[in-house]
């Protein structure tokens, strides 16, 4: 044995030695490893110089590619105007405009201002609206940080004298955003992140020249310098950490042995592939695979392989997690190894399962056993389609994705896996399901077909079994009507394999697509499920005391903002702009993740606003009085309002510099029960992460809260009348102060969840609201899904088509495939055209209703503006504005008003003023309206991710143009029908109607070529000899014409040959009975002499009569040796066949033989236990021999025939075994003799001509057992040997 | 025959509703398990603090309701299942490492007590302190964490 296992790996050199590198490999990284470590430790000092300035280096070259990049932007600019117009006393209007539509300057924000700081062209996204205040402190053609606002800039200014005229010119790249919002359409610029990535150590870039090093043991500064050398800022960053360092070396070595154990347990696989595959008994082989795929998967988890070298979403549990297994799917990625280890059991399980059950017979009469084992089958069908249901619903509520959430078609990668996820595990279940039903059909039927009567009364069995489990149990996991549907799925699934195609590959097509429809079915009711539950959430968190959770959060919000030194340089420096650090305050603090709305103020010295920031834009001047009174130098967080549901939390610290308070800051937070999101909240600034929008949209909810049943409070476009308001106060409310109620509100159908809660001042009821699911919603819901997994499914329809297919470079599509083609052609492109004409049409149609609103609110300010301003004698600039502002209050508008193309006023400045919203009019607007004369004009505008629309228009009141803007980013628009709705209805009812055409275009495709095939295919049988062939058919028409002339055809042809036969046969007869008269008469003419000869001698006793006689003896002996020879020359001739024997590979032509067969209604199955069984035969004769066996069992109702190859010894067996009605045992002796058949049609000579044939190669055919259930043939042939 | 083999199937029908009765106590395991004694919250506090100070979830992850809220200042933010809260916190502990961790205040008078505490954990090699806030909920017989915050 061991010389055995030597010389198998002296075999298999190349994989084992693989697997003994990796091993050496990991014993030498274990033993390295800690040699490594010491050697970092004692030499960590020499170390860490070298990596400082490695970080100091990089940090440097990053900045310094910036940075002359800006400058050699800005340079060529210059040069070009100087070099262009230098000579000229002036410029053409609009050249700067013209330059600067350029791409090259994309990602550069230019501004170039005339000598009177008037800014005469800039590029979209320039917003410095300060320059002309600062221009003098500038240094000009130098680099430097530009700090405006909230955001810091790399700037260059420069200046340029065209004749008498000075230009500056401004190019500024925004390097850092100090502030960020908690959602996805906020896009971040840091150039400090971007260091922190790259070097993985903490980094802070100070982008003033004044800033001080502050070198420590723990931290690492050095000065930014700009092109002249002058430092322009302070980088500071973490030192790496010894510990740091050797943790990160810990794990990289780590990481390499854990791929490299993953790697050799793959490897040793593959190198014992042939070992398994040359294992006889199956039973023996699965167990081996289920153990090495147990092994591996254990190794996988172990070693965390896979999931220690992605990154990314897949591996994070938020996306997906469940403490199953121990962990073995405790992220996407491990979900998908877990799933995809226990799919390839499972069709293991499924094919060796048909394959026994081809082999071998059932008992015929079930034993008592057989129906606890159908009994057990049937528990196991019940509790896997319970098991499909908790899986998908652990998928649904153990992950943070919403899969009919995101309007998006396309999804993320962690959607992506996921949904493939829950095909396979449907795949797999599905399987198992199928496998229990074909094993109990079996065990109760045996080999005895099932009728399609009893298979009914099984369905409806089965169906009635799975209402008691889903009654009986406590609490089902799913409805009786879901298990309905997926069992009938099933049934059908079933029912094609066990009656239609049972060992066809594209099987598992249908079953794909059969799970596909089944999980993303029990995805949606999980769904709604969520849905429900999160109105409940959303009650419950609207109600949850949390007072003590903001108190917290005030408090650490207010903590940071002490410290925070970018608040104190505010403060210190008393900038005019106090809104920018109020924002930044609002946007660091842990309330932004809140459902709750809270105002940031910032007071001076004197306790007078300065600066404010609320997400809502509202309560400006609604600053909680109690902060007047706060004296002390320590926070401080006080409580206002006496009703328990309607209390102001509010926050106050002094911001101290040294001894001196600088200014305050304050936070405040409505905290109210019945205080829900009234106001607007601009979808730019809201967070995509708290309990209203983490499960549905929240635009999708409405809620209400009641106060001793009278309406206080409400969320959402949905009005109550009084009726409805009466329902839901008398909402049936259970013991846990809940209840539900569904509602028809203006003809759609509601759900409520009603939540009680008895406060101080009352009743409180807060209801939430949902409008049940369309139909159009749940078919797009559906179909968005079902593409995703479409997608899946077809990658493995090609891998399965390529696998099947022999020529691939032969590739040709088939009359049907020609026709469904046609078909789908002539049907998808109108139907696509359409679908996209619409989706254009409706989108307009949207955009104008937009368009039409935004300019209905223009008109609503310029007509209030008219009338106020009417009374007014002059309008000095405060008053403009005053005006304004009171028109934006009453109207509740909100938009700001240009003069020129500065902002002269907004009703959104905590927005424009800290540069989120421009103060300065696009180049595109500024053009339109003041260059070229137009009075209206819209524009698409972005911010980060987010896209709008702005209307401007010209107003001119008392000789004062101003340039009205407003837009959908900071207005709630109304639109009739939003993109997405467009989407649901299109996509979800065309991709419908897609389904239905290539439903019907298969079927017609396949009644319109199943004519056609059969001719094919009994053609191609006729040329191979099978004349016995007639095809029946219903057609009518030429089809009809065509099948006749053909069966006319073959039955002639078969006559005819027949005849010829005859024909051929007595001329062959003729001519030999001919020869043989001649032959033998040659002989007899010197018999006859010789005999007459004797008799003469005899007569006349001739003296040499003994010599005579003696001649004459031999004469006649030497003749009849001459007819003897004639004889058995003839006789041999006669035998001789005339066949064209050569060397060949029976399997393959049994294999084409097979081919003929195909559109038949008999599953025939080749299973070669050899890989080639070469022979000495005639390919011809073989083929009609396997036609004739073949046709034989067709007529015999056979439905399932296979055939088998194998060795034994010196010669090939290939049995053929058919479950038809069998050969009677009296005539089983018959069947090879001449013109014996049982046929009405048959002429009795296949089976005798199959015996003629054979034997003549010294091969042998017999029947080797014949009953009511089949008959099993076997043919012998001797192997063909080699000289 | 025909008779007989519909009779058992028959009777193999009722059997499969025998067992589908006798087969659903396990949903009714979590709730029974659950109905154990009202402890106070304290104790609980204490046995998250525990279990925060050894980086070890699974000593309060049975606290774990069915919807947590979790505020991480990894960006992890948002209602999690109890298996999830599980994962996504073990990460969490996994990459900022505790060095030391204390409640500094539990207030465990109220319907719904809550603690606060600092968290002081390495992250790329440099010691960071952040503010955990904790709070229970007395919900089916049971203290479960309602929201769990590291910012």
């Amino acid at each position: 044995m061991l010389q055995k296992f030597s010389n198998r790996l002296l075999d298999d050199k190349k994989v084992f030695s693989i697997v003994f590198i990796i091993i050496l490999l990991i014993i030498i990284a274990g033993i390295v490893s800690p040699i490594l470590t010491n050697w970092t430790k004692n030499n960590w000092e020499n170390d860490l110089a070298g990596k400082i300035n490695d970080i100091q280096d990089g940090t440097l070259s990053m900045f310094e590619k910036k940075q002359t990049a800006l400058v050699n932007k800005s340079d060529l600019f210059v040069k070009s105007i100087k070099y262009v117009y230098g000579d000229k006393d002036s410029l053409p209007p609009k050249t700067f405009s013209k330059i600067l539509t350029s791409d090259f300057y994309s990602g550069y924000s230019v501004g170039i201002y005339n000598r009177n700081l008037h800014l005469v062209a800039w590029t979209e996204n320039y917003n410095i609206a300060d320059f002309d205040s600062n221009y003098q402190k500038i240094k000009y053609n130098e680099t430097f940080f530009y700090n405006y606002n909230l955001s810091s800039y790399l700037f260059k200014a420069d200046s340029v004298q065209i004749g008498r005229q000075t230009y500056y010119i401004v190019f500024a790249q925004l390097i850092e955003k100090h502030f960020s919002i908690d959602n996805d359409l906020f896009k971040k610029v840091s150039f400090s992140d971007v260091l922190e990535n790259k070097f993985a150590t903490d980094f802070d870039i100070d982008y003033f020249p004044e800033r001080g090093v502050k070198n420590d043991a723990k931290r690492y500064s050095f000065d930014l310098n700009n092109n002249k050398h002058n430092k322009i800022g302070l980088v500071t960053f973490t030192k790496p950490a010894l510990t740091a360092s050797l943790s990160n070396f810990t794990d990289k070595i780590d990481l390499f042995q854990s791929i490299l154990v993953a790697l050799a347990g793959i490897i040793i696989g593959f190198g014992f592939r042939k070992d398994y595959f040359s294992i006889k008994y199956k039973s023996l082989r699965f167990l081996l695979l289920l153990i090495y795929l147990t092994f591996l998967r254990i190794l996988f988890f172990q070693t965390g392989f896979p999931s220690n070298i992605l990154g990314g979403e897949i591996i994070n549990p938020n996306n997906f997690s469940s403490a199953f297994g121990f962990g073995i799917v405790k992220s996407p990625v491990e979900l998908f190894i877990t799933a995809l280890f226990v799919l390839i059991i499972a069709v293991k399980i499924y094919q060796y399962y048909l394959e026994y059950a081809s082999e071998n017979k059932a008992a015929k009469v079930p034993s008592p056993y057989s129906y606890i084992i159908v009994f057990v089958m049937t528990c196991g069908f019940l509790l896997s389609i319970r098991g499909l249901a908790a899986i998908i619903k652990s998928v649904v509520l153990d992950s943070t994705l919403r899969y009919f959430k995101n309007p998006d078609l396309i999804p993320d990668s962690a959607s992506l896996l996921m949904n493939l996820n829950v095909l396979i595990c449907g795949f797999t279940i599905l399987i198992v399901l199928i496998l229990l039903a074909l094993i109990a059909i079996r065990t109760l039927f045996a080999d005895e077909r099932l009728t399609k009567k009893n298979f009914l009364y099984g369905v409806v069995i089965l169906l009635f079994a799975n209402l008691f489990f889903v009654l009986v149990q406590r609490s089902p996991l799913i409805n009786y009507y879901l298990a309905f549907f997926i069992v009938i799925i099933i049934s059908i699934m079933i029912y094609h394999i066990y009656y239609i195609k049972t060992y066809s590959v594209y099987n598992f097509i249908y079953i794909a697509i059969a799970a596909s429809v089944i999980s993303i079915t029990l995805l949606s009711y999980f769904n709604s499920g969520l849905e429900k539950e999160s109105l409940k959430t959303i009650a419950l968190e609207l109600n949850r005391p949390n007072e003590s959770m903001l108190r917290f959060y005030i408090e650490k919000t207010l903590t940071e903002a002490s410290n925070d030194q970018y608040v104190k340089d505010f403060c210190f420096e008393k900038k005019e702009n106090m809104n920018a650090p109020a924002f930044n305050i609002w946007s660091c603090s842990p309330l932004q993740k809140e459902s709750a709305d809270y105002f940031v103020y910032i007071l001076d010295q004197n306790k007078k606003p300065v600066g404010y920031f609320s997400k809502s834009l509202k309560n400006k001047n609604q600053i909680d009085p109690i902060v007047y009174s706060f004296t002390d130098r320590r926070l401080r967080i006080y409580e206002s309002g006496g009703e328990d549901d309607k209390k102001i939390i509010t926050g106050i610290t002094p911001i101290i510099s040294g001894n001196e308070i600088l200014c305050y800051v304050a936070v405040s937070v409505y905290y109210n029960g019945s205080k829900i999101h009234s106001e607007y909240v601009p979808d730019y600034l809201a967070t995509t992460k708290n309990v209203f929008n983490d499960v549905l949209n929240s635009n999708e909810l409405n809620i209400f809260t009641f106060r001793n049943k009278k309406l206080v409070d409400s969320y959402g476009g949905l009005a109550l009348s009084q009726n409805m308001i009466g329902q839901i106060t008398s909402a049936e409310i259970s013991e846990s102060n809940e209840g539900w109620l569904a509602l028809n509100i203006n003809g759609e159908s509601y759900k409520f969840y009603v939540l009680k809660n008895n406060t101080p001042t009352g009743e409180m009821l807060t209801a939430v609201a949902l409008r049940e699911k369309q139909i159009s919603l749940n078919l797009y819901n559906f179909f968005k899904l079902f593409l995703i997994h479409s997608i899946y499914i077809i990658a493995l329809l090609v891998v399965v088509f390529f696998t099947q297919l022999k020529k691939p470079y032969g590739f040709r599509l088939s009359f049907r495939a020609q026709l469904l083609t046609a078909f789908l052609f002539m049907s998808l492109i109108p139907i696509l055209s359409l679908a996209i004409y619409n989706r254009h049409f409706v989108a307009e149609k949207s955009k104008t209703e937009i368009q039409n609103e935004l300019r209905e609110k223009a008109n609503y300010v310029e007509n209030s503006f008219r009338v106020y301003s009417a009374q007014l004698d002059t309008l000095p600039a405060d008053t403009v504005k005053m005006l304004f502002d009171k028109i934006s209050n009453e109207q509740n508008i909100n938009f700001s008003a240009f003069e020129g193309e500065k902002e002269f006023f907004s009703s959104v400045d905590e927005l424009t003023s800290i540069g989120i919203l421009p103060r300065i009019l696009s180049p595109k607007v500024n053009n339109r309206l003041n260059n070229s004369g137009l009075r209206e004009y819209f524009n698409q505008e972005q911010v980060d991710n987010y896209d709008y629309l702005s209307f401007y228009k010209k107003i001119i009141v008392n000789n004062n143009e101003y340039t009205l803007n407003v837009n959908s980013a900071v207005n709630k628009i109304n639109s009739a029908i939003s993109s997405l709705d467009i989407d649901i209805f299109l996509f979800g009812v065309y991709s419908f109607a897609t389904i239905i055409i290539i439903i019907i275009g298969t079927v017609l495709a396949n009644k319109i070529s199943s004519p056609i095939r059969r001719l094919t295919k009994a053609t191609s049988s006729v040329a191979h000899g099978d004349f016995n062939i007639e095809i029946e058919t219903k057609e009518r028409g030429e089809i009809k014409d065509l099948i006749n002339g053909f069966n006319f055809m073959t039955r002639e042809l078969n006559k005819r040959q027949m005849e010829l036969a005859e024909l051929e046969r007595e001329t062959a007869w003729k001519e030999m009975a001919r020869q043989v008269a001649h032959e033998i008469k040659n002989p007899l003419t010197p018999m006859k002499l010789a005999v007459q000869q004797l008799v003469i001698a005899f007569k006349d006793n001739h003296a040499s009569f003994s010599s005579i006689f003696e001649k004459v003896t031999n004469t006649v002996l030497n003749q009849i040796d001459n007819l003897n020879t004639i004889a058995s020359e003839f006789s041999n001739f006669a035998r001789m066949p005339i066949y064209k024997l050569e060397e060949l590979d029976v399997i393959p032509v049994i294999a084409d033989t097979i081919n003929l067969f195909m559109d038949e209604n008999i599953d025939i199955k080749l299973s070669p236990k050899v890989s080639s069984a070469l022979i000495e035969g005639d390919v011809s004769q073989i083929r009609r021999i396997f036609i004739n066996l073949i046709r034989n069992s067709i007529q015999a109702n056979a439905t399932v025939l296979n055939i088998e190859v194998e060795e034994i010894e010196n010669r090939y067996a290939i049995t053929i075994k058919d479950n038809g009605a069998g050969i009677p045992e009296k005539i089983q002796e018959k069947i090879f003799d001449k013109n014996f058949t049982t046929k009405i049609k048959g002429m009795g000579i296949g089976l005798k001509l199959a015996k003629k044939f054979i034997d003549s190669i010294s091969g042998r055919i017999y029947l080797k057992n014949s009953s009511a259930d089949g008959s099993e043939f076997v043919i012998e042939f001797n192997k063909k040997t080699t000289a | 025959m025909k008779s007989i083999r519909n009779i058992l199937i028959f009777a193999l029908f009722l059997s499969c509703c025998g067992f589908g009765l006798s087969s659903q106590s396990g949903s009714d395991e979590d709730i029974i398990l659950a109905q154990h004694k009202k402890t106070s919250s304290r104790s609980v506090f204490k046995e998250i603090e525990d279990g925060i100070v050894g980086g070890n979830v699974s000593k309060f992850s049975a606290y774990f309701s069915s919807q947590t809220y979790l505020s991480l200042s990894n960006g992890a933010s948002g209602y999690y299942s109890a298996n999830q809260a599980f994962y996504v916190l073990q990460d969490y502990f996994k990459v900022n490492k505790v060095s030391s961790f204390r409640f500094q205040t539990i207030y465990e008078e109220e319907e719904t007590p809550f603690a606060t505490g600092v968290y002081t954990h390495e992250f790329r090699g440099r010691k960071s302190v952040t503010q955990v806030f904790v709070s229970l909920k007395f919900q089916n017989g049971a203290w479960k964490i309602t929201q769990m915050t590291f910012n």
